[in-house]
């Protein structure tokens, strides 16, 4: 068994993003650059047995492809040559479901190059569409479903030995041209027996900003849209405490890095247990932050905080709908009221908080969508929280995929769960197109209740609309009864003023994700809505100045200057305003009118911090006029000087020492350096 | 932080003592010269939003 040469070949999470500059932006990337967690500890469990498998990360090579593309070859033989140097007996692909057309036209250029390998796929789409997936494609010949780390070494060791098969639990395999499936195999009762996964193979591992890490498996929910609970056999394990941590303080010690996303479909089942993890977190004497998943009905206030104390600086919530009624009927059941108060609590804390919603279930209506908006709307008005609206996929051997299977709609509206980028690849929709029981989530299912097209529009323009200007589209739904009238309002202003609609999915996607969106949407809110806006105008001008503002920000670079002169941190944008913007965002925050905002100038500065996101701090009147006269070029005494001719008040203190003092104040804030 | 102190580091270094202000004076002229957090927000040019949501997507089921 030890001469069996192993291949093992990571899912593509990256790849059709065909766009050169949207692969290489740094939020891709991070999630593209992070270690396939899955693959390399099959890959250690595999060492144990004396096989030291080769490990090939699909979107390295992705970005490989993608940087030499003069070649004009398929990625898939791109990849088939890459693989070509070496000989190999067996191949193991993972699969994922938004990739797995593409991981199939792979498998089979791979096959065609290496025709006496054996070709196993494994990973949670290939376990869900084994049967048909062996039926459609004779290129694969197993699939390991579940759990691959007892399975994956077990089939090894046949096709190393007698190649009987029958034994083995949890594979789906080819005999005589009939496709056999075994019982599932159990999971693994103890996962604490798994070892460190092999990030020595993963010699990228050192340029990531974070390390995946296993926290355990099994959610025993059982939502409908949901593919989790058949994959870990709905079964929850947590590894020790100790273990986590020991491994946490290997990768550190290895590899220079103390920050984690702990993967666990839902880790906070069991409260005892995330409160031991944290208090072994906090006495292990090393300092780590990591992210994790939750319920919001499995967490509360206490425990929220002990998390942030022991390191927590991510969260994602799977609040799913805003509609109680739909909570029900896809089994999540959710007291919406709570989910609130628990994303209050986790931006309390400045957890960055991901609050995943979904539209498009078969159920819905528009009065269900409208109160998902609502609560989208409301999660904006928290700073560390990121809400997402998805378009519901039906996700092979999910309940709902059973109740729907003959009545799936391959529209071309798909979700963000069927394709990455902005177009679907023909090879790939071809396949889909031929095969709808494998590739499911490509399909819809009937929304009798909403126009898809029409809501994939409002998810694109919400996503980018939240990411561009914020606050703005918080007070347009606020004054509006909601952000789904907004949309509505803009929409036929955009049909009718600018006479643009879209004829396909495709082209809005890209629309929205334009800066032209962007410079429209203002212009929509100054010319159309502004007039209507009564009482609230000042406010509303007040934000559309500031996101106005914003563009120079995203590009402010701090202007050369005299050496000792104080001047502009780097990357600083300094904006003044008609009214007071700290007073509209915190209306904002709590819900109340943004009537009656006294108009009085205010200048508010703009300010990247370390995680990327824009600070926004607000001056007075006389640390606004400073900083205004901050250009590189002026002298700390000749800023003193301007203070004097203009008759500043500089509460008794002589404008030289005044101007110092400020000029220490502010750069004890960050907001200019000399 | 510059690499190098400056000259006006040094004043800075120096306040408030060398300026000579007494502490009344220190008070007034902080309530004077203030900075108050509002919040944080988004970069207005950010073109990939939607991919990122695309990829954070997966975070979510196995399936996904």
């Amino acid at each position: 068994m030890s001469e069996l040469k192993v291949c093992l070949i990571s899912p593509p999470t990256a790849t059709e993003l065909d766009d050169r500059e949207l692969a290489e932006t740094e939020a891709v990337r991070l999630i593209a650059d992070a270690a396939p967690a899955g693959i390399l500890t099959l890959a250690a469990v595999l060492e144990q047995r004396g096989i030291f498998p080769r490990i090939f990360n699909l979107n390295r090579l992705y970005y490989e492809y993608l940087r030499n593309r003069e070649n004009r070859v398929d990625f898939c033989a791109f990849v088939s040559r890459k693989l070509e140097a070496e000989s190999f007996d067996v191949f193991g692909f993972g699969t994922i479901c938004s990739t797995y057309p593409l991981t199939i036209r792979i498998a089979r250029e791979v096959k065609r190059a290496h025709p006496d390998a054996a070709l196993v796929l494994g990973g949670p789409q290939a376990s869900v569409v084994d049967v048909q997936t062996l039926r459609a494609f004779d290129f694969v010949d197993c699939v390991v479903r579940g759990e691959a780390e007892n399975t994956f070494p077990q089939l090894l060791s046949a096709l190393a030995g007698d190649g009987r098969l029958d034994p083995i639990p949890g594979i789906t395999f080819r005999r005589r041209g009939e496709v056999v499936r075994n019982p599932n195999a159990p999971v693994i009762a103890d996962l604490d027996e798994l070892p460190l996964p092999a990030f020595h193979l993963y010699p990228e591992l050192k340029d990531c900003r974070y390390v995946p890490l296993e926290l355990g498996r099994g959610c025993p929910f059982a939502c409908t849209f949901c593919s989790t609970n058949d994959f870990f056999r709905r079964r929850f394990r947590l590894k020790s405490p100790q273990r986590v941590i020991e491994q946490m303080s290997a990768i550190r010690a290895l590899y220079g890095i103390a920050e984690f996303d702990l993967i666990h479909d839902m880790f906070t089942v069991d409260r005892k247990r995330v409160v031991a993890f944290c208090e072994a977190l906090l006495a292990c004497g090393e300092r780590f932050v990591w992210g994790c998943s939750a319920r919001t009905d499995c967490v509360d206030e206490e425990l929220i905080a002990l998390m942030a104390r022991a390191g927590c600086r991510d969260i994602f919530f799977g609040v799913e709908t805003g509609s109680g009624r739909l909570q029900r009927v896809i089994d999540k059941n959710l007291d919406l009221a709570e989910a609130a108060r628990m994303i209050r609590s986790t931006d309390s804390h400045r957890i960055h908080t991901t609050v995943s919603l979904i539209t498009g279930f078969p159920e819905e209506t528009m009065e269900d969508l409208r109160q998902t908006v609502d609560f989208l709307t409301d999660s904006l008005r928290f700073d560390s929280v990121e809400p997402q609206l998805h378009l519901l996929a039906p996700l092979a051997d999910t309940p709902l995929f059973s109740q729907h299977r003959d009545r799936l709609v391959l529209d071309d509206i798909f979700s963000d769960m069927a394709y990455q980028g902005w177009r679907q690849d023909p090879a790939d929709r071809a396949l889909i197109a031929a095969h709808p029981e494998i590739f499911p989530n490509f399909y819809s299912v009937p929304t009798p209740g909403l126009d898809r097209r029409h809501v994939k529009e409002l998810r694109d323009f919400i996503l980018n609309g939240m990411a561009r200007f914020r606050w703005l589209l918080v007070a347009l739904a606020q004054h509006r009864g909601g952000l789904l009238p907004v949309f509505e309002e803009w929409r036929t202003w955009r049909l009718k003023i600018l006479k643009k609609d879209f004829a396909a999915d495709s082209e809005s996607i890209v629309y929205y994700s334009k800066i032209e969106f962007r410079r429209e949407f203002l212009e929509f809110v100054r010319s159309h809505c502004l007039p209507t806006m009564g009482r609230a105008i000042p406010a509303l001008r007040t934000l559309l100045a500031y996101e106005g503002s914003l563009d120079m920000a995203d590009a402010a670079v701090a202007p050369e200057g005299l050496d000792g002169a104080p001047k502009l941190a780097q990357g600083l944008h300094v904006v003044e305003l008609d009214s007071d913007y700290k007073e509209i965002i915190g209306r904002l925050r709590e819900k109340e009118s943004l009537d009656r905002i006294a108009a009085r100038p205010v200048v508010v500065a703009i300010r990247k911090n370390a995680g990327k996101r824009f600070e926004v701090v607000q001056l007075s009147d006389l640390a606004g006029r400073i900083l205004r006269l901050c250009d590189g070029r002026r002298s700390a005494a000749e800023i003193g000087d301007l203070l004097s001719l203009r008759g500043e008040d500089t509460a008794g203190v002589p404008p030289a020492k005044a101007c110092a003092f400020a000029l220490e104040l502010l750069r004890q804030e960050g907001l200019i350096a000399a | 932080m510059p690499d190098q102190p400056s000259d006006l580091l040094e004043i800075f270094v120096h306040i408030p003592d060398d300026l000579g202000l007494t502490a009344d004076q220190v008070t007034a002229l902080k309530q004077k010269v203030t900075v108050e957090f509002v919040g944080l927000t988004v970069g207005a040019a950010s073109p990939t939003q939607i991919v990122i949501q695309l990829v954070d997507g997966h975070r979510t089921p196995p399936g996904g």
